[in-house]
């Protein structure tokens, strides 16, 4: 530090204004402002330190959700092969595969006919003289297994109509539960026009009535074989990027280019339907102006526009659905929400006279959060390059629920989004 | 305050603790204010940019070298921060028509008996960048060139804007001695110069903490 040429004005300042500590008062509304912002400072911390356990979080739950889906294929299947053989095998274990395979054929006609406790009807099927009906009436099973029947109406299922495959999936969880009552009962449904599909059966009804213990555990099979053939969720990782065009109020005029680049993980619900979430990295340019900019500064010289470059971390949450596939290509339409996150926002100030006084520039970091306040629209084009990879091209826009960043502007987005995805698990 | 409890608060401040970080600002509040007085131009842009300050302090605690005066280092981040708001918000000055204050002497202004507000006052009321280089000059004895590094500026530009500001303050201090029914109309004849308006610093950031 120099002292140059000392002058008498510099030391009345200077000894005047020393120790000036005794003459300021404590104003506590500072303090407070002061607090204010160690609390925000802590919160951003926060979240940024949060964001990457967030995700990882997410990531698990996502894959453990998974697991899950195409677990079950494995015990539900267990206890009902169990099943199967706990009550099957000390009857007539050689019959019973044989009585499976034909009630598999028709379940819900085997199942269809609760009216069996209906006394009318039950006359009008005596009445009928069918000599199959009449020959399994005549063996003395039926009344034991329609005893079963009216007192076990869990295994009934009373109430569903004549073919509601519904039937045959109550009737197999009540089995379990019921054990052989169940079964009889479940043997007795049949009724008049479905004769014919058990006239076979009718002949050794009599003797081998326990066999058919065994015919409710086939529509569980085929309950089981559906599950696991269409609802195994698939999921995927996509890594994509894009150019994306930015515009206040409307992307297709004063627009500025900027880029996105991040990952997805994504599940399909069902064959057509998936979900995804991941975060994407944005690098958002855009001019406006100064009528849509807002700001608490109060210029003096408005500025004529301004230039804007914000740094968005972009949280999707977006579901999807096929419209369209055929051999390797598949089309989808989706939509979604988004979460920004505006790591950076820097507003230039553009004024209509070069060397107009005035601020130029305003940066912010970390200040500005939008939960859920971005409407995504997309269309992708994905073709299947292997089993696991697949290309993504997806034409997309993201239209403001809310006004985004300090500057409180409706920031419109759209772009082309090319990616690979990666199935983490293939369908077999 | 003794070596040892300041050593302790500060201890308590680096562990985020809220009763520690207020007992010292409460500590070096006037201390602090003091600096931010002579270069702002009101209280509240001082207290404003006090505790940009503070918040500075208080997040870049944990680097402070226990050693040196800690006071010393408050004092200079808050120089500093006075400055980066000075460097954030004031682009171009323009130059004001000086009156006619050439003629005073330096040796009619000792003396002038004037307290400490009064010079405050006096000191506010000169353009942000004259009042900034006064401040670094006059006050902190940096010289031209250093004050050109800090500010971004020339040495001239520096000489320039601190005998500008002698001269206005000569002027107020003159106008100080004419009868209060003047004063109010002829404090300060300033208004239209320099003065580019800061612009909202909230939440900004100041130069990640201590000068470099």
């Amino acid at each position: 530090m120099n002292r140059e040429g000392g002058s008498e004005m510099d030391d009345l300042f200077r000894k005047g204004l020393e120790n000036p500590e005794g003459r300021i008062s404590y104003h506590e509304d500072d303090w407070d402002s002061l607090e204010q912002m160690l609390d925000q400072k802590q919160k951003r911390r926060g979240i940024v330190y949060l964001m990457p356990i967030l995700a990882g979080i997410a990531a698990a739950v996502l894959l453990v959700f998974g697991w899950w889906f195409f677990k079950p294929e494995a015990v539900i299947t267990k206890p009902m092969l169990a099943g199967v053989k706990h009550i099957a095998a000390p009857v007539h274990s050689d019959s019973s595969v044989k009585h499976q395979e034909q009630i598999a054929v028709a379940p819900s006609e085997a199942a269809g006919h609760q009216d069996k406790t209906d006394p009318q009807q039950a006359h009008g099927r005596t009445k009928n003289s069918d000599p199959a009906f009449e020959a399994a009436t005549r063996g003395g099973q039926v009344n034991h297994v329609a005893y079963h029947a009216q007192s076990n109406p869990p295994a009934l299922g009373f109430g569903p109509g004549k073919n509601d495959p519904t039937v045959p999936a109550i009737t197999a969880d009540a089995a379990q539960n019921n054990g052989l009552s169940a079964m009889n009962s479940r043997f007795v449904l049949p009724g008049d026009d479905r004769h014919q599909a058990l006239a076979g059966n009718a002949q050794t009804l009599a003797g081998k009535t326990v066999t058919h213990a065994s015919a409710p555990i086939a529509p569980n099979k085929v309950k089981i074989k559906a599950m696991s053939g269409n609802n195994r969720p698939q999921f995927a990782v996509t890594v994509l990027a894009s150019p994306d065009i930015n515009g206040v109020n409307s992307v297709f005029s004063d627009s500025k280019v900027g880029t996105n680049i991040g990952m997805l993980f994504s599940m399909s619900l069902t064959k057509k339907l998936s979900i995804s979430t991941g975060a994407l990295y944005s690098k958002k340019p855009y001019n406006t102006d100064f009528d849509n900019y807002h700001t608490t500064y109060a210029f003096k010289t408005p500025p004529e526009y301004v230039s804007a470059d914000c740094r968005v971390l972009d949280v999707p949450i977006n579901v999807d659905y096929q419209v369209y596939s055929r051999n390797r290509n598949s089309f989808s339409v989706g939509s979604g929400i988004s979460s920004y996150f505006m790591l950076r926002e820097n507003y230039h100030y553009n004024y209509a006279v070069a060397g107009t006084a005035g601020p130029t520039d305003y940066d912010i970091a970390n200040r500005n959060k939008h939960i859920l306040g971005v409407l995504n629209l997309q269309v992708t084009y994905q073709r299947k390059l292997n089993s696991r990879l697949n290309l993504n091209l997806e034409p997309y826009m993201k239209v403001p629920l809310t006004k985004i960043g300090y500057s409180q502007v409706k920031l419109q987005s759209t772009g082309l989004a090319v990616g690979f995805s990666w199935n983490i698990n293939t369908k077999h | 305050m003794v070596d040892e409890e300041l050593h302790q608060l500060i201890r308590g401040c680096i562990k985020q603790d809220r009763k520690c970080q207020k007992v010292l600002y409460k500590t070096f509040y006037g201390f602090a204010m003091g600096i931010c007085l002579r270069y702002a131009s009101d209280r509240d842009e001082a207290a404003e940019v006090m505790n940009q300050g503070f918040f500075k302090v208080f997040t870049h605690l944990e680097g402070f070298d226990t050693t040196r005066p800690f006071k010393a280092w408050l004092g200079r981040i808050m120089m500093n921060v006075s400055i980066d708001y000075y460097r954030s918000n004031l682009k171009m000055a323009y130059t004001d028509d000086l009156e006619k204050a050439e003629h005073i002497s330096d040796g009619e202004l000792a003396d002038r008996k004037l307290n400490y507000d009064e010079l405050l006052e006096m000191v506010q009321q000169l353009p942000q960048a004259y009042r900034t280089v006064f401040n670094l000059f006059a006050i902190e004895g940096y010289s031209h060139e250093e004050i050109g590094d800090m500010l971004g500026i020339s040495p001239g530009t520096s000489k320039s804007n601190l005998h500008k500001a002698r001269q206005k303050l000569k002027q107020m201090i003159l106008n100080a001695d004419v009868p209060a029914i003047n004063n109010n109309n002829n404090r300060m004849n300033c208004s239209s110069i320099v003065a580019i308006n800061s612009t909202d610093i909230n939440g900004i950031f100041f130069n990640n903490g201590i000068r470099r």
